[in-house]
């Protein structure tokens, strides 16, 4: 009988992420859209870097930052909280590595926004702020959904980062793709085969909806 | 009273007006008119003063941000937002009541329930200058206001307009490449060109010459 444990903490790895993401990859794409300077020139690649960084590379340094001996892991274990080697470990991990997916098609969205009505806004008197709220977020919705679309499958399926941050602790961080590669390694090609089948089919509903999104927005 | 002498680095322009006026600018395409009325919002940057009713908007120590300046801005391609309505788009700066009103006089109120897409070219422009009117600015700023509208159209709401503004006091000034428009709405005229203002009576004159 597989065991189903890897898909919740996926689950529920995924979900957390995309809350997360859902405010951060706006906030970071406002940033980015809005914003022209030496700053923003350098903070783009930064954002965008786990899109060709190995997983491995990326896990090394959240490990040596998030890790009891890293500048934050070290304040938090103070506290009596650890931030690698369980759920979040993941989490973080997770963020990190999905960033680009939400900050990319987000950001793209709202520099695609027409100038005039953002200018409309505040010659409204309305902050930039309300403007956000009201007129870029709503006028993106659909590169929005997007965004988010695609960092649930993406965390979903994610190997590398997880592995090295969240270990391959059962019940606790083994997540459904570690899960596979753990069948593989003990030549259970069945269950391997059954987990394959269902990160498959989460992967084609996502991206089937990325499709119905954008016949959406063309119409 | 409306000060105004500011340069946006591409001509200057000094006028004062009086609560009500309103001032139409005139010139050949691509003279930097509509950067002159960005220049009012701060939308681009000016040199110079701008003082509103005592209140410096512009000076060399101030300049005012565009969503602390009263102003109501029409845009060449309207910028309805939309996400909304008509009625919303309308009432996004003011009350519901106030822009129910506004469309009821600018004869708009069946478009109500409508979005910005489902509208034509002249519906838009009538549904952003009472947008613009709505939220009661102290200066209305127009740019190519009239160019998606029928000659009865235009005539009913540049008529609409001088009376909104003589019920609000606000002092209008707007950019039109149709001489008619300005001839028809300005009290007074700035050729850009000549670095001019003048009465209507003048600029009629002047065109009678050619």
């Amino acid at each position: 009988m597989i065991d189903y444990q890897p898909f919740i903490i996926s689950f529920e790895v995924s979900l957390a992420t995309v809350s997360i993401l859902s405010i951060v990859g706006i906030l970071i794409s406002y940033v980015l859209a809005f914003n022209k300077n030496i700053l923003i020139d350098i903070l783009e690649p930064l954002v965008m870097s786990p899109l060709v960084l190995p997983p491995t590379v990326l896990g090394f340094y959240i490990l040596q930052i998030f890790g009891i001996s890293g500048v934050i892991g070290k304040f938090f274990d103070s506290l009596g909280i650890r931030l690698v080697f369980n759920f979040w470990g993941l989490l973080i991990g997770s963020i990190v590595y999905s960033l680009p997916f939400s900050v990319s098609p987000i950001a793209a969205g709202f520099r695609a926004i027409p100038k005039s009505l953002i200018e409309a806004s505040y010659t409204l008197g309305k902050s930039k702020f309300y403007t956000l709220l009201k007129i870029i977020i709503p006028n993106s919705k659909y590169s929005i959904l997007s965004a988010l679309i695609l960092v649930f499958s993406h965390t979903m399926g994610e190997f590398g980062v997880v592995l090295m941050v969240g270990g391959d602790i059962p019940d606790k961080t083994r997540t459904a793709s570690i899960a596979i590669f753990d069948y593989v390694q003990e030549l259970n090609y069945k269950d391997a085969n059954i987990s394959a089948v269902i990160l498959f089919a989460i992967a084609m509903v996502s991206l089937i909806s990325l499709q119905i999104l954008k016949h959406l927005q063309e119409r | 009273m409306m000060y105004i002498d500011i340069d946006t680095g591409l001509f200057g322009l000094k006028v004062s007006l009086e609560k009500s006026q309103i001032l139409g600018i005139v010139g050949p395409s691509g003279i930097g008119k509509t950067t002159m009325l960005r220049a009012m919002a701060n939308l681009n940057s000016a040199n110079g003063k701008i003082i509103i009713d005592n209140e410096v908007w512009l000076d060399k120590n101030i300049s005012l941000p565009t969503q602390k300046r009263s102003i109501g801005f029409v845009f060449q391609d309207f910028a309805l937002f939309p996400n909304m309505n008509v009625l919303e788009n309308v009432s996004y700066a003011s009350s519901k009541q106030k822009a129910l009103e506004i469309l009821e006089a600018f004869n708009i109120t069946h478009l109500k329930d409508k979005y910005p897409h489902k509208l034509s070219g002249g519906e838009r422009q009538r549904v952003a200058i009472a947008r613009a009117i709505a939220r009661m600015p102290k200066v209305l700023l127009m740019d190519e206001p009239f160019s998606a509208l029928d000659i009865k159209t235009k005539h009913f709401i540049q008529d609409k307009i001088k009376e909104f503004s003589k019920e609000y006091k606000f002092y209008t000034i707007f950019v039109a490449h149709d001489v008619s428009d300005i001839l028809r709405l300005s009290d007074l005229v700035f050729l850009v060109e000549e670095s001019k203002i003048m009465s209507t009576d003048e600029f009629e004159d002047k065109l009678q010459v050619f």
